[in-house]
């Protein structure tokens, strides 16, 4: 045997995401375009008036100066991140599907990994690598813009004093970090679904995946009104942020993870991509070629 | 290539057994019934025609579909061990199912670290004595290829059952011998047992040790190749004999180029050599003949 028993569930999960990025490079290529482009924008644009801007710091309140110094690694990271996220949607929604397409779920069932481990493999892939990665990504960008903007400052003959002293060095990446973890739990449902989807669906699986749920969400405002359908898809689709941070009496935005932890959307969101990845599991047992 | 089968002993247990296994879609019945009972060490071929049940039988013995009936192989019960079951399983549904994208390196790589049983070493030396490179992706190969190389994961797989659907399919004949050679030279070691599904009879009779012919979901015919020599028999008759060969009761009758070949089943042998020239029928011959189950008249091209 080449591993014992205990760790034979690990084995199989680490080669089962191996196999999952060797297929989806565009998992880490995407994230990675995005940042290097974007990277590029901020030198071009911000980095030659890190220098005026400097100058004008002087004359902000120190949250503003903070603020405006880290715009551009702000800018970066949210590109990176929806970047991430519709890279993530994307790759669910072919994850089960495409394996039926090329017949190569015979392949993969041929080998004595489980339903359950090749499913929650393709789970973590949005869940939990894809979010490691782009942090990883992300500070690296961020990194790179400080070496790069400290340069430009030097070479002015001004002292880099200001711009290393306002920027939030160790909030960044904590906050970076927080707010993909709770993207990640906050657009599970959605990556569950996308799952179940193209584990489900014979064909046309972007329609499936995206029709079913406004129907019913207009079937519901139909009964309702719209504005809590409009509310819901907003808080669902782009209200991460706001569930997670709080923003305080002095407009700094921190995390707030009791504000986040202490949220029903939250858990009930989590409990149907829980019941969503069983269905998944569930349902790849009996499936077959296309 | 010639091949003798081990006459493995009876009371052995049996590797797959089968009782009424019945598979119904809708309203179509795939599978009807079958009983099965195939012992360790057997190369068994499952013959009949395109959608006789052939791959739905096999589906469920790998634990692919849900199924009625009891059927039990390796002693678990596929449709809810299937996971314990595939250590000891391993199958080719089809030649073309090996994943496009993959490299050669990283189908080494991924099956040696999900099998406890591979043995990578081996299947290098497999892939060695080919022309496929490691860098290559499965997608830059031919179908012989990607034959070549999904018989080389699968050969270096320590399992105890092999289960074959087609595996041929679509290949040159060059590459039909070739498979079949190196699954009995470099594979079978007696205490195997491969399952072969296939229409293409001809091809698989010499390596096989038992034989089941299945259509319309029914097991048709099932015996050892060598009780398969012993029961049916193919007489050239001579022109003049024709009525008299007809008397012993031939199961299927074809004239070609002037010649008339009778096929008979548990017929005496010296009395038909009295006939004129007798012989083994090929699996196909009497495969059609069990199929049509009537005697009938083929015309040749006479």
């Amino acid at each position: 045997m080449k591993s014992t028993n205990t760790r034979r569930p690990v084995r199989l999960f680490y080669w089962s995401v191996r196999r999952e990025l060797w297929e989806h490079r565009s998992l880490y290529f995407a994230p990675l375009i995005v940042a290097v482009v974007s990277m590029i924008g901020a030198f071009g644009a911000v980095v030659p008036g890190v220098v005026a801007s400097l100058a004008k710091v002087a004359t902000l309140n120190p949250m503003q100066q903070t603020s405006q110094l880290s715009a551009p690694y702000s800018a970066v990271a949210v590109l990176v991140m929806i970047t991430s996220v519709l890279v993530g949607c994307f790759y669910c929604l072919d994850a089960l599907h495409g394996e039926r397409r090329d017949r190569s779920i015979l392949f993969w069932k041929s080998l004595p990994v489980s339903d359950a481990t090749t499913v929650l493999a393709k789970a973590s892939i949005p869940m939990l690598v894809l979010p490691l990665m782009v942090f990883v990504i992300i500070t690296a960008a961020q990194l790179v813009i400080v070496f790069v903007s400290t340069a430009v400052v030097l070479a002015h003959g001004m002292s880099a004093a200001t711009l290393w002293s306002k920027l939030p060095f160790a909030k960044m990446p904590v906050g970076l970090f927080y707010f993909l973890v709770v993207t990640a739990l906050w657009y599970a449902p959605v990556y569950a679904w996308l799952l179940f989807v193209s584990v489900w669906a014979k064909r046309g699986t972007f329609v499936w995946a995206v029709v079913p749920p406004l129907a019913a969400l207009a079937l519901v405002s139909a009964g309702s009104g719209s504005s809590d359908v409009k509310a819901f898809l907003r808080s669902r689709l782009i209200g991460a942020f706001e569930h997670g941070f709080t923003t305080d009496s002095s407009e700094q935005t921190l995390p707030d993870p009791s504000k986040l932890l202490s949220n029903p959307e939250l858990w009930i969101g989590l409990l149907i991509a829980a019941g969503l990845v069983f269905a998944t599991v569930r349902l790849r047992r009996r499936r077959e070629p296309l | 290539m010639s091949f003798t089968s081990p006459d493995t002993a009876p009371d052995a247990a049996p590797i797959i057994k089968a009782r009424g296994l019945t598979k119904v879609f809708d309203k179509h019945i795939a599978v009807n019934g079958i009983d099965l009972s195939i012992a360790p060490g057997r190369i068994v071929g499952i013959v009949g025609p395109n959608g006789a049940g052939k791959t739905t039988a096999l589906n469920s013995i790998l634990g692919l579909t849900p199924y009625q009936g009891e059927l039990s192989v390796l002693g678990r019960d596929p449709w809810t061990e299937r996971d314990e079951l595939m250590r000891d399983v391993c199958f080719i549904a089809d030649v073309a199912v090996l994943p496009r994208w993959m490299r050669v390196s990283q189908a080494l790589d991924y099956v040696d670290g999900v099998h406890p049983r591979f043995n990578r070493a081996q299947a290098e030396g497999f892939l060695a004595k080919t022309t496929i490179k490691r860098s290559s992706k499965v997608a830059e190969l031919s179908k012989g290829m990607v034959m070549q190389l999904h018989l080389a994961l699968v050969m270096a797989i320590d399992a105890k059952l092999l289960v074959l659907d087609e595996p041929t399919l679509g290949l040159d004949i060059l590459f039909q011998k070739q498979f079949y050679e190196s699954l009995i030279h470099d594979y079978y070691d007696k205490e195997r047992t491969i399952l072969i599904a296939t229409h293409h009879i001809d091809e698989v009779q010499h390596v096989l040790t038992d034989v089941i012919f299945v259509d319309g979901g029914k097991i048709v015919l099932s015996c050892s190749t060598t009780d398969f020599e012993s029961h049916f028999f193919e007489l050239l008759v001579r022109p003049d004999d024709l009525a008299a060969a007809r008397e012993l009761g031939p199961i299927h009758e074809r004239h070609t180029f002037g010649r008339s070949v009778f096929l008979y089943r548990d017929a005496d042998p010296e009395a038909l050599a009295t006939l004129g020239d007798v012989r083994t029928p090929s699996l196909s011959d009497v495969f059609v003949a069990v199929v049509t189950n009537q005697p009938s008249t083929i015309k040749g091209a006479a």
